[in-house]
């Protein structure tokens, strides 16, 4: 009996040396994935931001008015650009202070004499890296907001006519050059408001629109709400901003693609590998629905493709890429490894050699 | 000794069977067509330009062995798989006919133990097996060394490496039958150990598509112990078309093998040696 079990033992040795063996013969395993936080609510650093920011007066609605009420946020009271439109806010101080804003800091660096932080900051009084602590990029113009008190205006500004305009804004208006022929150029647009919000666009009434809903003379629905701003990016974009992501011989894909997704949803966790989450949102269920399990069928195929193509470094990343439904919403969800990153833009690091 | 009476048995009975002089016959009438069929002025070429300009001539000519590797390595998958498949099927009897009602009272009868009747059931398959590859690689060698004049053991390996992959299939056959007998059974989970030795030498590209958990688990712990039977067909292509192979792996896939199929064949010891006939 005691010798009929040391064939089973025998097996089972066999079995461990073949099972070490073979797990040998597959060679060298890639390092496992780094782990990427994903952004999806408020974290209590981002809850302290935000309360810091609430810095406008709360504006008490009057019993026979209702509307939305004014974010206290100025960028984001300065953002209500109205429903549809688009969004997105850069933390440019704390993009400034992570890894990957380190990276792009250093590839303008390495331009040399043509570096434009060093331009503005010894031209103009603003310090790029100290001075700006948001940038938001909507379709009306540019939004920053930040400390620019030792900012040189009436330099930045010298061709340019200057009215004052609310309580605490000055708009600044610069005339384009004239020019024969063919559609005129838009005037350059600019306002400064108590040298905290910068507007930079091509129309006075956005400047001035922008302007009254920080200052509470105008409606406020707000674009970004309060609970939206969380990580390092983030913001909103419309049906039309989509189409403009596809090339032209994609409308009919384009089409179909706003018909069904109303508005995304963008977050963006930088502060050590990039995190992204967007989250897209419909009126018709089932067609959000198709969306996102059509997305995610192309991301299947699309890593199962690189993997048989030995392309590890997309299988990963798209290892990383799953689509998350959610009723009449679904989130796609992306990451980017800071090593990936740092591949990318080795041609500005010339010492880190070629990518 | 008494392990080597049983496999001279099995090959006697494996002489008297039609399956084997059909697979001597199908190897012989390949290699009679290779032979005197095959068009050869590449290698030619190649071989008299050798001769003709020596090294003086940055030849543009591929040599011979190179210009024949493709020829080996499409050979050598031909061995192994095709190999593998008949062995599949025309070995699934072997076993349930030495356990057949009668046979076995008698060969229990004889002073072999029990071990030894296993173990030389074995063993006459793996010489049936390494017999049937290295006639048709030996074979080819000399069609290719008498036509070209291009005279290598490649093929010769490469087909021991279909013997090698062959082992862990048959060992789990045999175990099998030891556990009921029956030739559909045993040549059932021959194909299923196939499937699962291919199917395992894709692991890696195999295993995103499962969610991280249990699912993902469970094929990563079933996958590991299994003989990674593509790959090893791969390494024989390589060596048979002398590509770099590297010697680590190759022996890490050789020795896996042969460990699972001497663990399978324990297995089936084990058993032999519990049951009552």
């Amino acid at each position: 009996m005691r010798r009929r079990r040391l064939w089973l033992v025998a097996a089972l040795l066999l079995f461990a040396v073949a099972g070490f063996l073979l797990w040998h013969s597959d060679g060298p395993r890639p390092p496992p994935p780094p782990k990427v936080d994903i952004p999806r609510r408020l974290r209590p650093a981002e809850v302290t931001r935000m309360n810091q920011r609430a810095v406008l007066p709360v504006v008490q609605p009057k019993a026979e008015v209702r509307g939305p009420v004014r974010p206290r946020d100025p960028m984001l009271a300065a953002l209500a650009f109205g429903k549809g439109s688009s969004a997105v806010v850069f933390e440019a101080n704390a993009l400034r202070y992570s890894p990957v804003g380190q990276l792009l800091l250093d590839c303008l660096a390495s331009q040399g004499k043509d570096n434009p932080v060093q331009m503005l900051k010894d031209q103009y009084g603003i310090d790029v890296l100290k001075d700006l602590d948001r940038v938001a990029v909507t379709p009306h113009g540019l939004l920053l907001t930040g400390d620019f008190k030792t900012a040189k205006w009436d330099d930045l500004f010298q061709h340019a006519s200057e009215d004052r305009y609310g309580d605490d804004a000055r708009l600044y208006e610069i005339a384009p050059p004239e020019r024969d022929g063919g559609e005129a150029p838009k005037p350059f647009e600019s306002a400064v408001w108590n040298n905290q919000l910068v507007y930079l666009g091509n129309s006075s009434d956005d400047a001035r629109a922008a302007i009254d809903r920080v200052e509470g003379r105008a409606p406020t629905e707000a674009l970004i709400t309060e609970d939206q701003t969380y990580g390092e990016v983030y913001g909103v974009l419309g049906t039309q901003e989509f189409l403009k992501m596809f090339p032209p011989e994609e409308s009919e894909l384009a089409q179909k693609f706003a018909a069904a997704a109303q508005q995304v949803e963008l977050h963006v966790d930088a502060r050590n590998d990039v995190g992204i989450q967007a989250s897209i949102h419909g009126d018709s269920e089932q067609q959000v629905e198709d969306l996102g399990k059509s997305l995610a069928g192309m991301l299947s195929a699309a890593r199962l493709e690189a993997k048989a193509s030995g392309d590890d470094q997309l299988s990963q990343l798209l290892d990383f890429a799953q689509v998350q439904p959610d009723g009449s919403s679904f989130s796609l969800e992306m990451a980017l490894p800071l090593d990936y990153l740092k591949k990318q833009l080795a041609w500005c690091h010339p010492d880190a050699g070629t990518p | 000794m008494k392990t080597w009476a049983v496999t001279l048995d099995l090959l006697r009975e494996a002489r008297s069977r039609k399956w084997f002089l059909f697979l001597g016959g199908a190897i012989t009438l390949g290699l009679l067509v290779l032979g005197l069929s095959l068009k050869l002025e590449v290698v030619d070429g190649a071989l008299a330009a050798s001769r003709f300009f020596g090294k003086s001539l940055d030849n543009p000519m591929m040599s011979a062995d190179v210009a024949l590797g493709a020829v080996f390595s499409v050979a050598s998958q031909f061995i192994f798989y095709g190999g593998m498949l008949f062995g599949i099927f025309s070995c699934s009897d072997f076993a349930p006919k030495l356990l057949s009602p009668g046979r076995i009272e008698h060969l229990l009868a004889l002073p072999v133990r029990r071990w030894e009747l296993l173990a030389g059931t074995f063993l006459g398959v793996l010489i049936l097996a390494l017999a049937g590859a290295a006639y048709g690689s030996v074979g080819l060698t000399l069609i290719f060394g008498v036509k070209a004049g291009v005279w290598t053991v490649r093929p010769l390996l490469s087909a021991m490496l279909a013997v090698v992959g062959f082992i862990p299939v048959y060992a789990m056959m045999l175990t099998a039958a030891v556990f009921a007998r029956s030739a559909a059974l045993s040549s059932g989970v021959g194909g299923v150990v196939f499937a699962l030795g291919v199917v395992t030498s894709y692991r890696d590209t195999l295993l995103p598509m499962f969610s991280p958990g249990l699912g993902r688990f469970s094929f990563n712990a079933l996958t590991v112990l299994m003989p990674r039977l593509a790959r090893l067909a791969e390494l024989s292509s390589q060596l048979a078309g002398a590509k770099p192979v590297s010697a680590t792996v190759a022996l890490s896939l050789i020795g896996g093998c042969l460990a699972f199929g001497a663990g399978a064949l324990m297995v089936g010891i084990w058993r032999f040696e519990e049951r009552d006939f």
